[in-house]
């Protein structure tokens, strides 16, 4: 399932892991001298692990042994691959945005880029500023990936690096993601970033252990994108975004539940009555993509449309 | 000298060699102009190296338009490569006498682009480290594994293309080049293959060409519908278009006629070749590219006119930005020069004269080149969601020097294939030139081996 | 460099954006707004009115009032903390429930004006100088206990508490809720039912609710007012849900599937053409190898 690793990183780990070798041969006999039996150089083995660095739950970086990652419930590369790319089964995660809520807060956007280690210009998750045109009122939409069910950018993929999971999450593998960016061009939402230089603390996630759920460590030539926060979701959690939302624009569940809880306010009510009450719908729909992503209507909104100070849309017509 | 075959003056088998291999053995300025394709290349090479370095991060592309130059360029590689197709095969194929002298040079054309053409791939991979990842977890259902797939076979078949009507000529070279050096030699011998000119031989020879020449065709209409499907098989303004197959294999026509005719004209005047590359040839060339032109034009006008006439959400910007927007310019340049002027100016004898010519396919091709970046760049930067919250860089975009380094060195490279190709070995045919002459095999024969 | 410098303007214009809504959050309340007043006096019904509406409503942004969990990056202030509450009469706290401002929306047609002073009661009840007249609301601790009956899917709550005496009697009047548990909360099913005079509150549970592969479903029942009743919560499970059937999208040959899940078409195709093609090729190169023996 696993790519080979990139040339530095697999060079780096060798001659940790020849290092350690040392380590062990020198304790290992030294155990022996003193201990005079196989007991000694055993218990030394034991201790003295492969280290590995890996994220937290918290998203920290720590470094382990490795024989230790399941007693404090973490798993290795290959396990989080595995996992990965499998997905939840039973489950089709959606969301509904309420667009008569949003006034342009953007926690959603410094809550993701804080999870996702993305720099300032980098959006998994992006608050536009929209007008329909003619006589329409401009209104805010955030708009995260869209997760399609008949997804363009998965499509094209030319090495199964991005991949659509049973229960509904596109992902992107970035220790297999060759760089070609078919998949940007693809996306007619631009939903996908891509790292085109170092990513953001480069030298702080050296090594560390790739989360495919998370995308952390970012990897310079590798596609980005919005992965409903599949990390949470493994932990029962809401995705970072949505329990940012000061506003109560994001509900979010699982559409086999019938059920959609708001990040902000915590209810839960049933999915598809809260589309049918509202007069929900998708963006772009005469595309075919099948969004997972719904929308409500920017009726009975909260809040004014302001920007920068002006009330109108001054960019009316966008770039 | 406009005449065909100057009868009366008929040509020996003796003329026809020394005049076909005197190139290969001394060329005025070969060196120098070998330095010079080496030293673009090396700059390119230098921003490469740079690029490996920091990431694609050092050329103009953005999130938003996350495809550039490069990927304009590997188009117009393609293009200009499947001229190798249209002039030996379907030309070839339907019984075309004139394109004799020509047919190797559309050949060589095609293998040096097609060649750069898969590497330019490489330079616009974030990640070239990973590239054998096409071949372990390789999809099936993208585009990009047929284009793979069909560029290598494509490169398969020019190669045997090239080859094979070399073979015959290979005999002559030997005898011919006993003074050069001796790898050279061996090369010739290799490549052989044990020719020795028995009628057999030639039967089986012109076989197998004529199988390569039918095989081509769907491999070269594959590979540039493939390739416009790069485009074609996304939702996105401007590329979501059912005629970019056909609008794409034509416009390869156009661009390849141009470099056919570029290279015809610098190849006969560098190589003193103009007794068998004449003002005929031209003549026929130009008419032929008029032909492809106005096919081209053709499927211009659809592409453009069915949108801008609608004027649906999406398109609308994107017909706008190129008829009097952003874009305007160099579409208007583009349309023109490289396409509508040039369709004039063809029509008229005179300006199918070689010098003519040359001026005429180096506009073309110029506008072949620029054809591409406008289908590749205005689409990404009008995607259907507004670009909002980057910096202004990502809104808009002009390949850098980097860009520029790269795309050069893959030309220069292009450039250096056919030119070494055409140091090697004759850029006409001998045998077949001696066949449309009278020779016969015997007296071919004989002529080698006489000592 | 220059791109350096461009993501520094970028992220000082990021932050700028992210910061305004503090700057935007002035408030401009008029005097005359100070000198409004409330219709009525304060009592501790009206108070634990405005502290069901607080909850749903304010206590996202604003915290728990006086505990300092309000979100400060927006602007909200923890309107339990002695600096607002000296600051601001009800008058001025009306007038912001009513305009909003800045991140703050506003209330004007989502609450009545009752609602609204009664919103206000609960935010000036955290000001011990804030006098509440009328009776202290007592607690009276219940407890729940369920019961099923299958044939009409109807779950039924006993609500009992107990008397002086300690013992034990049914529950008349209170309000109780009905749940279903799901993925990241609890959905409330039907209305809230109040107990009957035998304390009873019961509901059906009404058909198309997804459950479990077994048609399961995890029931929840507590009481609406927990200040008063507790916390007591009953759970059960139920299997009145739909079977929830596990289908693996992936499974499907599609297009956009990996590449074991390729559509058959496309493998025939590819492997057709391409196998066609090579060993033409290959039967090319066999037989310029073949040349010589000719």
């Amino acid at each position: 399932m696993k790519e080979k690793k990139n040339p530095e990183k697999k060079s780096g780990k060798k001659s940790t892991s020849r290092r350690d070798f040392l380590k062990k041969g020198l304790l290992a006999g030294a155990g022996t001298v003193l201990a005079g039996g196989v007991v000694g150089s055993f218990n030394a083995f034991a201790q003295n692990g492969e280290k590995i660095k890996v994220l937290g739950s918290d998203g920290k970086v720590m470094t382990v042994d490795k024989s230790h990652l399941q007693e404090i419930g973490l798993k290795t590369e290959e396990e989080m691959q595995v996992a990965g790319r499998e997905g939840i089964p039973g489950k089709k995660w959606v969301m509904v945005i309420d667009l008569g809520k949003c006034k342009n807060a953007r926690l959603c956007m410094a809550s993701c880029q804080h999870a996702h280690e993305l720099k300032p210009e980098q959006h998994h998750i992006n608050v536009l500023r929209m007008d329909r045109g003619g006589d329409t009122a401009p209104f805010f939409m955030p708009k995260p990936c869209q997760h399609c069910d008949n997804p363009p950018c998965t499509k094209v993929c030319p090495v199964d690096a991005t991949f659509k999971r049973q229960d509904g999450i596109v992902l992107i593998d970035n220790e297999r993601c060759i760089g070609c960016r078919f998949c940007i061009a693809a996306c007619p939402y631009s939903a996908r970033i891509f790292n085109w230089s170092d990513p953001k603390d480069k030298e702080k996630y050296e090594d560390v252990e790739y989360n495919i759920e998370l995308n952390v460590p970012q990897k310079k030539g590798t596609v980005s994108k919005c992965l409903f926060s599949a990390d949470r979701l493994r932990e029962g959690k809401l995705p970072y975004c949505v329990s940012a939302c000061p506003n109560g624009v994001y509900w979010f569940g699982d559409a086999n539940e019938d059920a959609v809880t708001n990040g902000t306010t915590k209810e839960t009510v049933p999915f598809k009555k809260l589309l049918k009450d509202n007069a929900a719908y998708t963006l772009l729909p005469e595309l075919g993509t099948k969004p997972s992503v719904y929308y409500l209507p920017e009726k009975d909104r909260l809040f004014p449309f302001e920007y920068e100070g002006k009330s109108d849309l001054e960019d009316k017509h966008h770039s | 000298m406009s005449e065909v075959n100057k009868e009366g003056t008929k040509k020996t088998i003796g003329t026809i060699v020394s005049d076909l291999t005197r190139p290969i053995k001394n060329h005025k300025g070969f060196t120098i102009w070998i330095l010079f394709l080496l030293t673009v290349m090396g700059v390119g090479m230098m921003a490469y190296v740079d690029q490996l370095a920091n990431g694609l991060g050092v050329t103009a592309m953005r999130d938003y338009i996350s495809w550039g130059l490069y990927i304009s360029s590997f188009i117009f590689f393609i293009a200009t490569a499947l001229v190798g197709m249209l002039i030996s095969a379907v030309l070839g194929l339907i019984g075309i006498k004139w394109i004799t002298p020509i047919a190797r040079i559309a050949e060589m054309i095609a293998l040096g682009f097609a060649m750069w053409a898969g590497l330019i791939i490489i330079f616009d991979m974030g990640r070239p480290d990973r590239a054998l990842n096409l071949f372990i977890h390789g999809r099936l259902q993208s585009p990009i594994l047929w284009d793979v797939t069909v560029v290598t076979t494509y490169i398969a078949i020019s190669v045997l293309l090239y080859l094979l009507p070399l073979i015959p000529d290979m005999p002559f070279l030997k005898k011919a080049m006993t003074d050069q050096a001796k790898w050279k030699q061996k090369i010739y011998k290799i490549l052989s293959f044990g020719f020795e000119g028995r009628p057999e031989q030639y039967k089986s020879v012109k076989k197998l060409i004529r199988i390569l020449a039918i095989l081509i065709i769907p491999v070269a209409l594959a590979i540039h519908t493939v390739t416009s499907w790069l485009f074609a098989l996304t939702p996105r303004v401007g590329w979501d278009s059912t005629i970019f197959g056909p609008y794409y294999v034509t416009g390869a026509f156009v661009a390849g006629g141009a470099a056919v005719m570029i290279a015809m004209f610098v190849l006969s005047r560098n190589y003193n070749l103009k007794d068998y590359i004449t003002d005929f040839h031209f003549d026929k060339m130009g008419k032929l590219l008029v032909l492809l032109m106005l096919v081209y034009f053709y499927f211009n006008i659809n592409e453009y006119i069915v949108p801008g006439y609608k004027m649906k959400a999406g398109d609308d910007h994107h017909i706008l930005g190129l008829f009097t927007g952003h874009y305007a310019k160099m579409f208007w340049t583009v349309q023109l020069g490289g396409l509508i002027i040039p369709i004039i100016l063809l029509l008229f004898r005179r300006m199918r004269k070689p010098l003519p010519s040359l001026f005429i396919g180096i506009a073309v091709i110029i506008g072949a080149f620029f054809k591409r970046y406008i289908i590749t760049i205005p689409t990404l930067v009008h995607p259907h969601l507004p670009i909002q919250n980057v910096p202004e860089e990502f809104h808009s975009y002009w390949p850098n020097a980097w860009e520029w380094a790269i795309t050069m060195m893959a030309i220069a490279g292009a450039v250096l294939i056919i030119t070494i190709l055409a140091k090697l070995f004759p850029i006409i045919p001998i045998w077949e030139i001696a066949h449309e002459e009278g020779i016969t095999n015997e007296e071919m024969n004989k002529y080698v081996e006489e000592s | 460099m220059t791109y350096l410098n461009k993501i520094k303007i970028f992220i000082f214009v990021f932050m700028f954006m992210l910061f305004s809504f503090s700057i935007n959050a002035q408030w401009n309340i008029p005097a005359d707004a100070k000198n409004k007043k409330p219709p009525v006096d304060p009592t501790h019904t009206l108070v634990k009115t405005g502290k069901d509406l607080y909850k749903s409503n304010c206590a996202s942004c604003h915290g728990t009032p006086g505990e300092g969990n309000n979100i400060a990056a927006i602007g909200a202030t923890d309107l339990g903390s002695g600096d607002y509450q000296h600051s601001h009469s009800s008058g001025q706290t009306f007038f912001q429930v009513e305009q909003g401002n800045g991140g703050m929306p506003s209330f004007r047609d989502k609450f009545s004006s009752d609602e609204k002073w009664c919103l206000i009661f609960y935010i000036k009840s955290f000001d011990k100088d804030f006098k509440i007249t009328g009776e202290e609301l007592k607690e009276q601790k219940a407890d729940l206990r369920l019961s099923l009956i299958e044939k009409i899917r109807t779950v039924k709550a006993y609500a009992t508490t107990k008397d002086k005496s300690g013992k034990e009697i049914a529950l008349e009047g209170a309000d109780v809720q009905f749940f279903i548990k799901r993925m990241f909360g609890n959905m409330q099913i039907g209305e809230i039912v109040t107990t009957d005079n035998k304390g009873i509150a019961s509901i059906k549970i009404p058909e198309n609710i997804p459950g479990d592969e077994e048609g399961n479903l995890n029931l929840l029942v507590k009481f609406k007012d927990t200040d008063t009743y507790g916390k007591a919560i009953k759970s059960k499970t139920i299997k009145w849900g739909t079977k929830l059937e596990i289908v693996n999208i992936t499974d499907k040959r599609e297009m956009w599937g990996s590449l074991h899940r390729v559509p058959l078409w496309v493998l025939f195709s590819y492997l057709g053409m391409t196998i066609g093609v090579w060993l033409v090729i290959g039967y090319v190169v066999f037989q310029i190898i073949r040349l010589k023996k000719l």
